[in-house]
């Protein structure tokens, strides 16, 4: 049929046709960008600013000076909304800044260790692991240095703490499953148990409730933590852009002792989320990492955290290393290991660690001192661990 | 950067710094539910959907002449074709556009390439034959169902899904049934490769073999888009000429 006869008969519908193509193309377009409207740079998230941390002395009781703690979020006021309803049903965040004597008097090496792990929600038995692999032995009272011992600090995801002061909640509460694995030391692992029996100081922030209750019917939240054998400072926590949960990124310092003074290095723990909703998923070609990632990375900026010696360590959830939120970290933090594609997570590479070092150059990563730790531990996440040296100059 | 502070415990507030790949986002994102973080302005997503219904119109009604084509159906293949390989390349460039910090500019481009690939070839088909571009829409509109079966109970598992997800499922399902045989060959063949290069080469990892499995299926459906509309541009689209015979007789 030549177009003439198509014109003829279909009275100009030939023109209509283009017309109404081009109109959807166009239509097509336009709300690829709509529904990327979200992803705008000033959507953000909520903050628990209210929330007044819970802080205790190394012996456990309740320390009369509350501890500071910097709450950084953007300032959408939607998501705002949406992370305080999630913050509405956790109970305050608890800090532990002094580690037990004998660690604050221990010895010092010009070495440091840094690990990032999963510890899912206590199914991890992290005391197994601070003794195999960082030479401490919880006794519940005042914990024994082993041969080897090096001051530490582990970046911990999805740790989990059950309190009477995790709130009760109603029905249409924003409350996410509970994650319980059936075997492990759940209920001996809750974090702040486990830095009270190890003498550490913590630093922990639920971001979530975990399930209605809790293995024993107590209320439950998990989120990130830091455990140090050092004091912990300027305790941060970043509210990430709200994808689809909230997750809340927990910063702060500890000071590595050296003969001419101290060297501050700065260490965040992060949980990136795997995904948001389908549509956002396909209509940002997954981009929930990289933008929660530069959400942590403001966040630190604004938290005073750029510019001094730093650690980053998550669980980034990447499916592969090359993965544009470990781009965007890695960027900010030049002296970090190569982020490579061994498995951490079934057979995916989803954890990771990064560093930088201060403006003069202390410390440095030691080689080779970037490893995956062969061992689960019962976790369902392998650790990493580094070493960082000359903390002390020469 | 924003920030403010404010007394007892301190909180800054963060504007996130800008993005260039977002320029065209110009308004605020409409936040539907706490479990379901904005999927972006719903009535620009309804306005597209009503269009894209709109142009399908014609291939659903009866043709005087199956096999030959009309401006309506030009109309209606190309609508289907656009949607089609539009949903065909936001799935095909999903892994790959996650490595980029330009993610959604690179899920637009994948979107765009696909669905002009599509809507040619969709016009084609609908120009040429008819009942080929209604067996596309026939298919798609299987694998809608069966992709809003899918969106459904992962609306069900999945926290963060909302009524919205289950719906995007359906039009996944949608695009991917409009070309269900090349879709189906093309993740195949991609999750194969992948995952046998995954095992020879220590260097590729799984999330690539999910890349491959991915692409494997957008171009596959994509490629079965452009076979059918160079398969129904080759039929004769006009009367066919019956030669007449006389046989004299002596």
């Amino acid at each position: 049929m030549s177009r003439g006869e198509l014109l003829r008969r279909d009275g100009g519908g030939a023109r209509t046709a283009r017309t109404a193509l081009a109109l959807t193309l166009a239509a097509a377009f336009l709300t690829a960008c709509a529904t990327s409207a979200d992803m705008r740079p000033e959507i953000g998230t909520g903050w628990c600013s209210d929330s007044e941390p819970l802080t205790l002395a190394p012996d456990g009781r309740r320390a009369e000076e509350p501890a500071e703690i910097t709450w950084i979020a953007s300032d959408h006021e939607g998501a705002r909304e949406a992370s305080a309803a999630w913050c509405s049903v956790v109970g305050p965040p608890v800090v532990i800044p002094e580690p037990h004597p004998v660690l604050a008097g221990a010895p010092t090496a010009d070495e440091f260790v840094a690990g990032t792990w999963n510890i899912w929600i206590g199914a991890a038995d992290l005391e197994a692991f601070l003794l195999d692999r960082l030479a401490l032995r919880c006794t519940g009272a005042a914990p024994v240095l082993e041969g080897g011992f090096r001051h530490f600090a582990l970046m911990l995801q999805e740790a989990h703490h059950q309190s009477p002061l995790v709130p009760d909640v109603e029905r249409g509460a924003p409350v996410p499953w509970g994650i319980h694995p059936e075997e492990g030391l759940h209920e001996e692992a809750d974090i702040v148990d486990i830095a009270q029996r190890c003498g550490l100081a913590l630093a922990y922030v639920p971001s979530a409730r975990n399930g209605w209750e809790g293995a024993d019917g107590r209320g439950e939240d998990k989120g990130n933590a830091i455990l140090s054998s050092l004091p912990l400072q300027r305790v941060t926590a970043i509210d990430l852009p709200f994808e689809g949960g909230r997750k809340v990124a927990v910063a702060a310092s500890v000071s590595l002792p050296g003969t001419t003074g101290e060297t501050r290095l700065d260490l965040t723990t992060v949980h990136l989320d795997v995904a948001s909703t389908l549509v956002r998923t396909l209509m940002t070609g997954n981009q929930t990492r990289v933008r929660q990632a530069r959400g942590m990375l403001d966040g630190l900026e604004v938290g005073g955290f750029r510019g001094h010696a730093a650690v980053v360590g998550g669980d980034f959830n990447t499916w592969v290393s090359r993965d544009a939120s470990l781009k965007a970290v890695a960027d900010q933090y030049p002296e970090s290991p190569p982020v490579g594609p061994e498995a951490t997570r079934g057979p995916f590479p989803a954890d990771h660690i990064f560093f930088r070092s201060g403006p003069d150059g202390r410390p440095t990563l030691l080689d080779d001192s970037y490893v995956l730790v062969d061992d689960y531990y019962g976790s369902d996440h392998k650790a990493r661990l580094l070493v960082l040296q000359g903390s002390q100059p020469e | 950067m924003d920030s403010r502070k404010s007394p007892g415990p301190q909180l800054i507030a963060v504007t996130e710094g800008d993005d260039p790949s977002v320029q065209c986002a110009s308004e605020g994102g409409s936040w539907v539910g706490l479990h379901s973080p904005s999927g972006g302005s719903l009535g620009s997503s309804l306005r597209a959907a009503v269009l894209f219904a709109v142009a399908l119109i014609p291939l659903t009604s009866q043709p005087a002449r199956s096999q030959e084509g009309s401006a309506s159906a030009v109309v209606g293949g190309g609508a289907l074709g656009a949607y089609s390989g539009a949903g065909l390349g936001l799935i095909g460039g999903l892994v790959p556009c996650s490595t980029t910090t330009k993610g959604i500019l690179c899920s637009r481009v994948a979107a765009g390439v696909g669905g002009v690939i599509g809507a040619t070839s969709g016009a084609i088909i609908g120009n040429a034959d008819r009942d080929l571009a209604r067996r596309h829409l026939r298919n798609a509109g299987i694998g809608a169902f069966i992709g809003a079966g899918a969106g459904l109970v992962l609306q069900e598992l999945v926290r963060q899904y909302g009524w919205l997800d289950a719906g995007a499922g359906a039009l996944i399902g949608g695009a991917i049934g409009a070309a269900p045989l090349g879709a189906g060959i093309g993740a195949g063949v991609g999750a194969a490769v992948g995952v046998s290069l995954w095992a020879v080469f220590p260097r590729v990892e799984p999330g690539d073999a999910v890349a491959m499995t991915l692409l494997g299926l957008a171009v596959g459906g994509l490629t079965q888009w452009i076979l059918d509309a160079a398969d129904a541009g080759q039929s004769p689209t006009g009367p066919i000429p019956v030669p007449l015979f006389s046989i004299g007789l002596p």
